[in-house]
């Protein structure tokens, strides 16, 4: 009956459908579009991972290695090279996922935070450093900034297409402006994920210390344009990520030094976070201190990250006290205005190199654009 | 029912239909655009007519805009604003139709020679923090640079959220050309030429620009030009295109949209950015102070760049103007006697008489195929009556408004106008009005001859108001039938509401002189959409035709035209604010056919007992590109922020063109026709009728203006 052991295996055909599932592992291109997934492994999950055979092919395989392995012989195995021990040459032979699951563990090794309850205040940290603490806005003012998000409901019909395309990690406006291509930007897009990734992680980190309902748990005329997620309002996720990849990405294109306009960029840039950061309040789901609380958190992740790389770059702690202040980019990034806007500056914070890190930081600058 | 008031507090004692219906709570008033029918404020615009003397009353502070008249004339109408110094709250809680009245009655008192009976009509009114705190309305200049071209002729811009920043405004040394901007509803500054809002000069954006770097939305809001907390100014400017972006930039901007024919650094802009109210409100009420003061002012401070090239700063040498005005709505008299039409009309005349080349371009609007207007002939009254409907769509969140027009010099005596619900409603009161002055409006001497003779009722069901019904000898001249109704829905916490559906209105001559045989009765129906996305919750009535005749639309699927007029037409649908006999009116065509585009208005035709037509009101002038083609309509423009872009359907699209090519054309010392082309041709689908003829003028006007685009277009219009 063994020869038609094989046979019944092809009854699997049955189940094909349910297989396609798996188109979803697939390729890198995951790593730009998966976005909707947010935390965990982001655009890593399932990156490169080739799960399993559908039915027929497994079955073909298993035939085809009865008709074909004794072509190989009997002769005894010779010595084979063996991979180096801890290297970080090793990291580029792993599949993308595996990648994302040790930039992920490597950096929250030395991530914590800490509350002080009777302040209310949560304080991220790096290897035991304080980097960002954040106080939490009390219900009047929350109140307050209720009028800024109804008044910037006004652009729903102008920004709804950025708003929705960018629910997730919002991949596809950086390349634009940087000229990225999956072709030749591989570890940068892969450096991008990462960064919003550990940025998205420390942003629930405080955000569920904070415990701050969302605009339209507090005044019922919000009505927002995209379902409400399911945690706290302040920081805005969207806006730590996307400052913590302005950080980065801005330390990238100025170490390239391949693209002749980079000044003019990296100011489109710098708009574009301000813009991601804002369209979460014309969508009716974030307040503007949700904005100005996300962007310092995502300037010390990103800031973080660059040090991790093996970057030099200062590292001061960061603490923000909201006032009934709008967001915008221009008062955030001058140290002067924001100090107006509760946002000030203090010790700074360490953290290590990691070869890990190291070894994508290299990838990824010699990414650099090439005429 | 309207409610009791003291005599001294009756707004109806001073003004006409609209201001009634919009200023008194139980009337229209909730429904008005918010900050008129949420807050009380104590600022109001306002227009005199019939003289130029203001009261003397230290409690009440008038404020005349910048004007424009070096000839001295008396004019018809003067814009001006007020505000009541004894109450000091900025924004008031008492009744609003009451304290108008209260200051509207401290004009009154103001003892005037008899020969001197001035009448006011109330605007809308002013954000307390755009009523500038010091104001003098000598123009300085002191923020104004002299251009590095000497200008040889000036394009003038009304319209809203205009992006004065833009680089399409730059000139060839990187400095704006806009030599000034009037932001009416921008919070004021400390001291200031303009009444309220705020006045930009050339050196004042050149400053903002410098100061601002690159980023633009900063720059708007620095310079007061974005501010969410006054209504009438908002955050327009955040949006990706405003109608003010295309409109200003198609006229004025050189950019790579509207490139093939360039604006030279010769050509200073002058622009006024309106209230937000204006277009919330798209019934043409209360917005004419507005309007009329920002033609003033360019016309003013056209003069003041004039005087700093002049020898003789008391007689300077006017330069060229144009001036596009891409705005209007549709019920009014549309024969030139409104207060706007007279007042631009002067102003045209006066400054012509000092420079020829002189200019107002208006769009002849987009209401032809709306169902808007309809002409009640001699023969069609010749029973005794004439009945029609007007169709109300349900959940229409604004009030709906229609105005019935006597011919001029038409004595109603007898006449009445009866409205009647839709089919299963019944009004509880009111529903039939005299054609004829309530004399109780005028029984105080001091007040008497100093108002048009009028009469209003309201239309009520269940004891509540859900609509007014007006007559008014309008400027003394004109019957006017006006009927209001309140939103289909209820809206802004009121439970009443005007049943949706066909009502019926039906105009009877009872005991009345018939109508002679060369005289109509006009109707027309207010705007009532939302065209700038203003989320007014306006939707648009229409006229119903009882008797099925054909309408102007032929059953020919590619035909425009047919032998035959009903009641409903198009053709005096004309925009009714631009029938000043010396405007100019443009329609819209789409390029790719050649064809006038749909919607585009046309100026009035009447059919005679002998099969001919007869044209009557102001002919559309020219026409102009308004939609590429009619897959792709609309034409490109610029967006608010440098290098964006935007597409925009309608007439409003095509008047620039024809403003850009004018004030070109003027700055090149050739006529201001020049570059244009004969009338657009009739489309070779049509059949030649002697009907179809005399509806094509109606449409296209006489001349073609060229398409400003992109690039020099590869052919022109198609040859019929």
């Amino acid at each position: 009956m063994s020869q038609y052991g094989g046979l019944g295996g092809l009854g699997g055909l049955g189940g094909l459908g349910g297989l396609g599932g798996l188109g979803g592992l697939g390729g890198l291109g995951g790593l730009g579009g998966l976005g909707g997934l947010g935390t965990g492994l982001g655009g890593f999950l399932g990156a490169e991972d080739p799960g399993g055979y559908d039915g027929t092919t497994t079955t073909g395989l298993q035939i085809t290695a009865e008709a074909l392995r004794h072509l190989a012989g009997n002769a005894a195995l010779g010595a084979t090279e063996e991979l180096n021990f801890n290297d970080p040459d090793n990291l580029g032979r792993s599949a993308a996922w595996v990648r994302g699951s040790l930039y992920v563990s490597d950096f929250l090794r030395d991530m914590n935070w800490r509350t002080d309850d009777a302040a209310k205040t949560v304080t991220l940290t790096f290897e035991g450093t304080d980097a960002v603490t954040l106080a939490r806005p009390d219900e009047a003012l929350l109140r307050d900034q209720c009028q800024h998000v109804l008044d910037y409901a006004d652009l729903r019909p102008d920004r709804s297409a950025e708003i929705i395309s960018q629910l997730g990690f919002p991949t596809a406006y950086f390349s634009m402006i940087l000229g990225l291509h999956a072709g030749q930007h591989k570890r940068t897009f892969e450096l991008l994920t990462a960064t919003q990734v550990l940025a998205a992680h420390a942003a629930m980190a405080v955000k569920h210390a904070l415990a701050v309902r969302r605009p339209d748990q507090l005044d019922g005329r919000i009505l927002p344009m995209i379902p409400t997620p399911g945690h706290g309002s302040f920081p805005s996720a969207h806006a730590t990520e996307a400052y913590a990849a302005l950080t980065v990405l801005t330390e990238l294109v100025t170490t390239w030094q391949s693209l002749a306009d980079s000044d003019g960029r990296l100011k489109v840039l710098r708009g574009l976070a301000e813009r991601i950061a804002v369209n979460r309040t014309v969508a009716g789901v974030h307040y503007p201190i949700d904005s100005w609380a996300g962007a310092t958190l995502g300037v010390s992740v990103g800031r973080a990250i660059l040090k991790r790389c093996g970057v030099v770059t200062a590292t001061p702690s960061l603490s923000f006290v909201a006032g009934n202040s709008d967001f915008f980019d221009h008062d955030f990034k001058d140290a002067a205005l924001a100090s107006n806007h509760g946002l000030t500056e203090g010790a700074a914070f360490t953290m290590s190199s990691s070869q890990t890190f190291e070894w994508l930081w290299t990838e990824a600058a010699a990414e650099k654009q090439r005429a | 029912m309207y409610l009791e008031r003291a005599p001294s507090k009756r707004i109806d004692r001073y003004t006409g239909p609209y201001e009634r219906w919009v200023f008194s709570e139980e009337l229209g008033r909730p429904y008005a655009f918010p900050a008129i029918s949420e807050e009380n404020s104590v600022y109001f615009t306002a227009l005199l007519e019939g003289g130029d003397q203001f009261p003397n009353d230290p409690d009440l502070i008038i404020r005349k805009p910048p004007l424009w008249n070096p000839l001295n004339r008396t004019p018809s109408v003067t814009p001006f604003a007020f505000h009541d110094a004894t109450t000091n709250a900025r924004r008031s809680a008492r009744a609003q139709d009451s304290s108008i009245a209260d200051m509207l009655g401290k004009v009154r008192s103001t003892p005037q020679s008899d020969s001197v009976k001035p009448r006011f009509r109330v605007n809308f009114p002013i954000a307390p923090e755009a009523w500038s705190p010091d104001y003098s309305p000598h123009c300085d200049m002191e923020d104004w640079v002299v251009p590095s071209t000497r200008p040889k002729a000036i394009i003038g811009v009304i319209d809203d959220g205009i992006p004065f920043a833009h680089r399409a405004f730059l000139d060839g040394d990187g400095k704006t050309r806009i030599s000034h901007i009037w932001l009416q509803s921008a919070e004021a500054d400390t001291h200031s030429a303009v009444p309220f809002g705020r006045e930009l000069m050339n050196g004042n954006i050149n400053a903002l620009r410098a100061a601002s770097g690159d980023d633009e939305d900063l720059l708007y809001r620095m310079s007061g030009a974005i501010d969410p907390a006054i209504a009438e100014l908002g955050a327009h400017l955040r949006r990706h295109a405003t109608h003010g972006s295309h409109v200003a930039g198609m006229c004025a901007g050189n950019d790579m949209r509207v490139s093939s024919h360039e604006m030279g650094d010769d050509i200073q802009i002058i622009a006024v950015q309106l209230p937000n109210t204006i277009a919330w409100d798209t019934s043409g009420f209360g917005k004419e102070m507005y309007m009329l003061s920002a033609l003033h002012y360019i016309f003013n401070r056209a003069r003041a760049i004039a005087e700093k090239y002049s020898t003789d700063p008391d007689d300077p040498e006017e330069l060229p103007l144009v001036v596009n005005f891409s705005y209007g709505w549709s019920a009014s008299r549309h024969d030139g006697k409104s207060e706007m039409e007279l007042a631009i009309q002067e102003l045209l005349e006066d400054r012509k008489s000092l420079q020829p080349k002189t200019a107002v371009v208006m769009p002849t609007g987009n209401n032809f195929a709306h169902a808007m207007h309809g002409q009640i002939t001699s023969a069609d009254i010749a029973t005794g009556s004439y009945a029609f409907e007007w169709k109300l769509l349900p959940d229409d969140r604004t009030s709906s408004y229609l105005e019935i027009w006597l011919p001029e010099g038409m004595d109603p005596d007898g006449y009445t106008v009866s409205v009647t619900p839709p089919p299963g409603y019944s009004l509880t009161a009111g529903g039939v009005i005299d054609i004829s002055a309530d004399e109780t409006l005028d029984d105080d001497t001091d007040i008497k001859g100093r108002g048009d003779p009028r009469r209003f009722t309201e239309l009520e069901m269940q004891g509540e108001n859900i609509g007014q019904l007006s007559v008014d000898l309008h400027r003394g001249s004109r019957w006017r039938v006006m009927v209001a109704l309140i939103p289909t829905i209820s809206t802004r916490g009121q439970s009443r509401r005007a049943p949706s559906g066909n009502w019926r209105i039906e105009v009877h001559q009872n005991s009345g002189v018939p109508l002679a045989e060369n005289q109509q009765i006009n109707v027309w129906v207010h705007r009532d959409d939302d065209p700038a996305m203003l989320n007014t919750g306006g939707r648009q009535s229409r006229l119903v035709d009882l008797n099925d005749t054909e309408n102007d639309s032929p059953k020919h699927p590619l035909r425009q035209y047919s032998e035959t007029l009903g009641f409903i037409r198009g053709y005096g649908g004309m925009n009714g604010v631009a029938s000043s006999p010396d405007v100019t009116r443009i329609a819209g065509y789409t390029a790719s056919n050649g064809k006038v585009s749909w919607y585009s208005g046309a100026s009035g035709l009447t059919l005679k007992g002998d099969g001919t037509t007869g044209h009557w009101g102001a002919a559309t002038s020219y026409a102009a590109v308004s939609d590429k083609s009619q897959l792709l309509a609309g034409t490109a423009s610029i967006g608010v922020r440098s290098g964006s872009g935007t597409h925009l359907s309608g007439t409003s699209g095509a008047s620039p063109a024809a403003s850009r090519i004018m004030v070109l054309n003027a700055a090149a010392g050739a006529d201001f026709t020049a570059q244009m082309s004969g009338p657009l041709p009739l489309p070779h689908t049509e059949t030649s009728g002697p009907v179809t003829l005399e509806k094509h003028i109606a449409r296209a006007g006489t001349l073609t203006v060229p398409h400003v685009t992109r690039s020099k277009p590869a052919r022109s219009v198609p040859v019929a």
